[in-house]
């Protein structure tokens, strides 16, 4: 049955594309962690490729707003999301029946960023410095590498006098940085150019990775809610939620295998997709350029662990396993997550592995 | 006017609020024993919300009852009783669907996280409503009335500056915010200097026009009088501007407090309603989320109250 | 909450202005109507003198801002300070030059789905949208206040309270359970500016419908006139004025309400997606561009039911 699907997929992809127009199209919803940008370059591969089409999939890639992609995907107003796998398990931990289906990014792109001249050489060195971290669910690398030093943040409503000073600002390190914090967050594939661009060339700069700190923390996934995935006819498509899911998967790792290998031609395709906000900053505000950096920088992040395997999309249960007691030992979860939190048929059944 | 009867039936009402108050606890309690698994679909859809809905039917008209006459509980009365009531409901239809906490927190939760966070949310009160918005209310009405009183002295500022004052009351804040606190910084400042200006503007259209409302026949009287200009100012001008500088101050104290907090939004150094609403809701921590937002309404609903209170005080004539 | 607390929402009855006139603003009793020479002049000469301190004041805050960059070594392509002032690439007051740029590439092609104009035009569909359907529900809610007093006891003051709730910090929350209910797109911001637009409209409509005096109420009793017929043809024409008055006050309030919404919802136009995407994307001088946009779009609003009210009442037979 599967094999069938596929099978006439695939041949509809290769041969017949008057014919999928005429079949019927199963609409998905998928909710991006951010607006449109290389960070998702996978995805805008998959769609322009074809490649959802393909699997009886009329994809809709909606851009975030300031709510969680949890909150959108849990509620229904979008089927699958892509976030980051803190994010992922603190809902769960809410009471949010969230699904881990796939692991896109293998490695932690979140870093700290000081300046050479401001002396900050470790960790250690980040007490009563301040520190600025974004809002909306994207401060807990910061929070898990500060804790794993012993510092405390103003983040934490149960703590009176901590010793780092927290900084929230929305997003773009120009607004703190360097005058107003001593370190700011920064992923490697977008802030760390973005400062850059604002005179401070990486020779100026000192860059706290969290992942060589130990702190690894996976970031973008594909996750859905428990609902869609027990669902036996989605959307009215004939197919069970974990089949729709299945193939979402397969599509969105063919478009990512794509575009790591063809960065220039992602690039292309991602960039008439963006509002403003594939631009750089300052001196590097080409957004050409700034697309190119990332695309580079993102590839690195998906080339890792279990890619590197032959496994890409897959969620390693080792690394699941340290990200957990992580979290645990720096108080963001009371308790293993359910078994429930990660599905790994899904995967399983989009790669046949 | 009013369609009810005037007989007043206490005891009926009573009952009825007491019947629909304790039905609705009791069921909260019921569901709170049994340990539901988190899930957003109704697990007896409709049962219990025709249960829920009986009570409050019940409960409405008790407040219906109860608000007979002109009597201390007539007034009072229903108002509690609908809050309380609603508040109750909410718990239960909430516990009933296994609402989980990241969407929306049942009342017990909120009253745990009020005390929970007790000594932070406090800290953030006073950021917010001490620092922010009650320095910028203050600084914004006395710029207000500076200007409006030199704008009456100097027709041709009025006539230059009040029709900007005019069209600049209506610029929404919040395409306001990320500018000012790029240019100001993250800090307090900027909430108060974004509070200060939108309480500014009404304030000084209210008080020009306030200014101006002295009756022409007061004015020739102080002026048969020989009174200075001094005089007229202190016995006829101000008296009748205040009424109306009251006016704008009443509108703008609430809406200062929300200002602060909708520019915290916008960037903060960590401290804050506005910064611990939108930490917690990245947190799913709805609960705390709506734990400070009950503390920033009770605030509001006070400065509201105190404003009017001082207004009575101040103007002893009017009602 | 106390006696005095709850008795002093009464709307307007019996006092003809009543105390909730705090919350929105009377119809302006305009005193006076003098003609005057026209406010041209004036005006030209504060804009003048506006421009004219803008110009030492964007540089000193922009020196300070590129000798602290230069301080901590960055390149910025300049050598001194003062040079730095005028081409800083996140300015803090943007030099006219760059305002300029900024505005050209925002509203070259203005219809395009990244140009302001477009944008704006959108979030205006989804207020007005919003502020109609705050004049139904507040018609509606007028109507059951002055009707049943005891519907007035049990909802009023936390029809009150509810102004002094930050709703924009709701509005998130709101949104998602819109969406949990399939509403998406336009609607759920045209919802929140209409959640945040109808009490004004409310207060204003109750207070509207009980405008008329009982000297016109007897009259049409005389005229054997039925309940519906007073309604119609006496109590809704004379709440037109005051239904204008507070949608003015309202309109703002809704623009800020579906801006917020745009940014904190999934949006795909708009000046909310616009601030959002640049206040992300470190576009400094777009933010300033995007807020003068705001603010002509808040103006342009109130002016348009300013027009609005001018066709209404002209129409009216009695002034």
């Amino acid at each position: 049955m599967r094999k069938f699907a596929l099978l006439s997929a695939l041949l509809a992809a290769a041969a017949l594309p008057t014919v999928q127009a005429q079949t019927k199209l199963t609409p998905i919803r998928l909710q991006l962690k951010w607006f449109p940008q290389a960070q998702f370059a996978g995805f805008f591969v998959a769609q322009a490729k074809g490649y959802f089409k393909a699997e009886g999939l009329d994809v809709t890639l909606l851009p975030i707003g300031d709510q969680s992609p949890i909150q959108t995907v849990a509620t229904g107003a979008a089927d699958f999301g892509t976030t980051w796998i803190t994010d992922l398990l603190t809902a769960r931990q809410q009471g949010l029946p969230v699904v881990h289906i796939a692991q896109i990014f293998q490695k932690s792109g979140f870093t700290l960023v000081s300046l050479k001249a401001s002396n900050i050489a470790k960790p250690a060195d980040f007490k009563g410095k301040r520190v600025g971290v974004w809002p909306s669910g994207n401060e807990y690398p910061a929070i898990a590498l500060l804790k794993k030093y012993n510092l405390t943040t103003s983040l934490d409503s149960t703590v009176a006098s901590p010793s780092v000073q927290a900084v929230t600002y929305p997003f773009d390190p120009s607004i703190v940085f360097p005058d107003k914090v001593d370190l700011v967050s920064a992923m490697t594939y977008n802030e760390v150019d973005q400062i850059a661009g604002l005179g401070y060339s990486l020779d100026k700069l000192r860059i706290f990775r969290a992942s060589d700190y130990g702190i690894n923390l996976l970031e973008d996934l594909m996750f859905t809610s428990q609902k869609t995935l027990d669902d036996k006819d989605f959307k009215g498509s004939g197919l069970s939620g974990k089949e729709i899911a299945a193939r979402l998967v397969r599509a969105s790792l063919k478009g990512w295998n794509y575009a790591v290998k063809n960065q220039a031609e992602a690039v292309n395709i991602v960039l008439p997709l963006c509002g403003n906000t594939c631009k750089g900053s300052g001196t590097r505000a080409d957004a050409k350029a700034h697309q190119t950096w990332q695309m580079a920088e993102v590839a690195k992040l998906y080339n890792a662990g279990a890619t590197l395997q032959g496994k890409a999309g897959y969620l390693d249960p080792a690394a699941y396993k340290s990200n957990v007691a992580l979290l645990k030992g720096v108080g963001l979860l009371k308790a293993d997550p359910a078994a429930g939190a990660v599905d790994y048929s899904v995967w399983e059944a989009a790669t046949k592995k | 006017m009013s369609l009810e009867r005037p007989v007043p039936r206490l005891a009926g009402a009573w009952g009825a609020l007491g019947l629909s108050g304790l039905g609705l606890a009791g069921l909260s309690l019921l569901l709170a024993r049994q340990e539901a698994p988190a899930q957003l679909g109704p697990a007896q859809p409709g049962l219990w919300l025709v249960g829920i809905t009986a009570l409050l039917l019940l409960g409405a008209v008790g407040i219906r009852q109860s608000a007979q006459g002109e009597g201390h509980p007539a007034r009072t009365v229903p108002a509690a009783a609908t809050l309380i009531l609603l508040v109750l409901a909410a718990e239960a239809a909430l516990r009933a669907y296994a609402v989980p906490t990241g969407l929306i927190p049942t009342p017990s939760k909120v009253l745990e996280a009020l005390w929970a966070a007790r000594t932070v949310l406090w800290r953030d009160a006073l950021t917010t409503f001490v620092y922010e918005a009650l320095l910028g209310f203050v600084i914004g009405t006395l710029l207000g009335l500076g200007l409006a009183l030199l704008s009456v002295r100097l027709r041709f500022l009025e006539r230059g500056l009040l029709p900007y004052a005019a069209l600049l009351s209506s610029v929404p804040i919040v395409a306001l915010a990320p500018v000012v606190i790029k240019a100001v910084g993250l800090g307090v400042a900027s909430k108060t200097i974004i509070v200060a200006v939108t309480v500014l503007f009404p304030v000084l259209i209210n008080a020009v026009r306030g200014l101006h409302s002295a009756q022409s026949m007061h004015l020739d009287l102080m002026h048969s009088y020989a009174a200075s200009a001094a005089q007229t100012f202190r016995d006829v001008r101000w008296p009748s501007a205040l009424p109306f500088v009251f006016t704008a101050l009443r509108v703008a104290a609430p809406l200062s407090l929300i200002n602060a907090i909708v520019a915290e939004f916008f960037g903060t150094e960590g401290r804050g309603l506005g910064f611990r609403i939108q930490i917690e809701v990245g947190k799913f921590g709805l609960d705390v989320v709506w734990a400070a937002i009950v503390v920033a309404s009770v605030l509001g609903i006070s400065f509201y109250l105190v404003i009017s209170l001082i207004e009575r005080r101040i103007l002893p004539g009017r009602r | 909450m106390s006696e005095g607390g709850s008795g002093k929402w009464v709307v307007g009855s019996g006092n003809g202005q009543g105390r909730v006139q705090g919350m929105t603003t009377l119809p302006a009793s305009t005193p006076r109507r003098v003609r005057r020479p026209s406010n041209l002049l004036p005006m030209l000469a504060v804009a003048v003198f506006a421009a004219l301190i803008y110009w030492p004041v964007m540089l000193f805050a922009n020196q300070g801002a590129a000798q602290k960059a230069l301080d901590s070594g960055a390149d910025l392509g300049c050598k001194t300070a003062l040079a730095c002032a005028t081409q800083l690439r996140n300015p803090v007051i943007p030099a006219p030059g760059q305002f300029w740029v900024g505005m050209r590439s925002l509203s070259a092609q203005p219809f395009s789905a990244t140009a302001a104009p477009y944008n704006a035009l959108v979030t205006g569909g989804e207020t007005l949208l919003g502020l109609g359907l705050a004049v139904v529900v507040g018609l509606a809610l007028a109507t059951l206040l002055v009707r049943s007093r005891s519907f007035e006891r049990a909802t009023l003051p936390w029809l009150v309270a509810s102004q002094t709730v930050p709703v924009v910090a709701l509005a998130p929350m709101l949104a998602v359970l819109l969406g949990q209910a399939g509403v998406q797109g336009f609607l759920p911001k045209a919802l929140i500016a209409a959640y945040i637009a109808f009490f004004p409209v409310t207060i204003g409509m109750a207070q509207g419908l009980r405008s008329p005096d009982p000297l016109q109420r007897d009259l049409m009793q005389t005229y054997r006139a039925s309940g519906p017929q007073t309604f119609l043809l006496l109590q809704l024409p004379a709440s037109l004025p005051y239904l204008f008055t507070s949608l003015k006050v309202a309109a703002t309030a809704a623009l800020v309400g579906s801006i917020v919404a745009e940014i904190s919802t999934i949006s795909f136009s708009g000046l909310g997606k616009m601030l959002a995407e640049n206040s992300r994307a470190s576009d400094t001088v777009a933010l300033w561009v995007i807020m003068v946009y705001g603010a002509a779009l808040g103006i342009a609003l109130v002016a348009l039911i300013g027009l609005l009210e001018r066709a209404v009442t002209r129409w009216r037979p009695v002034a």
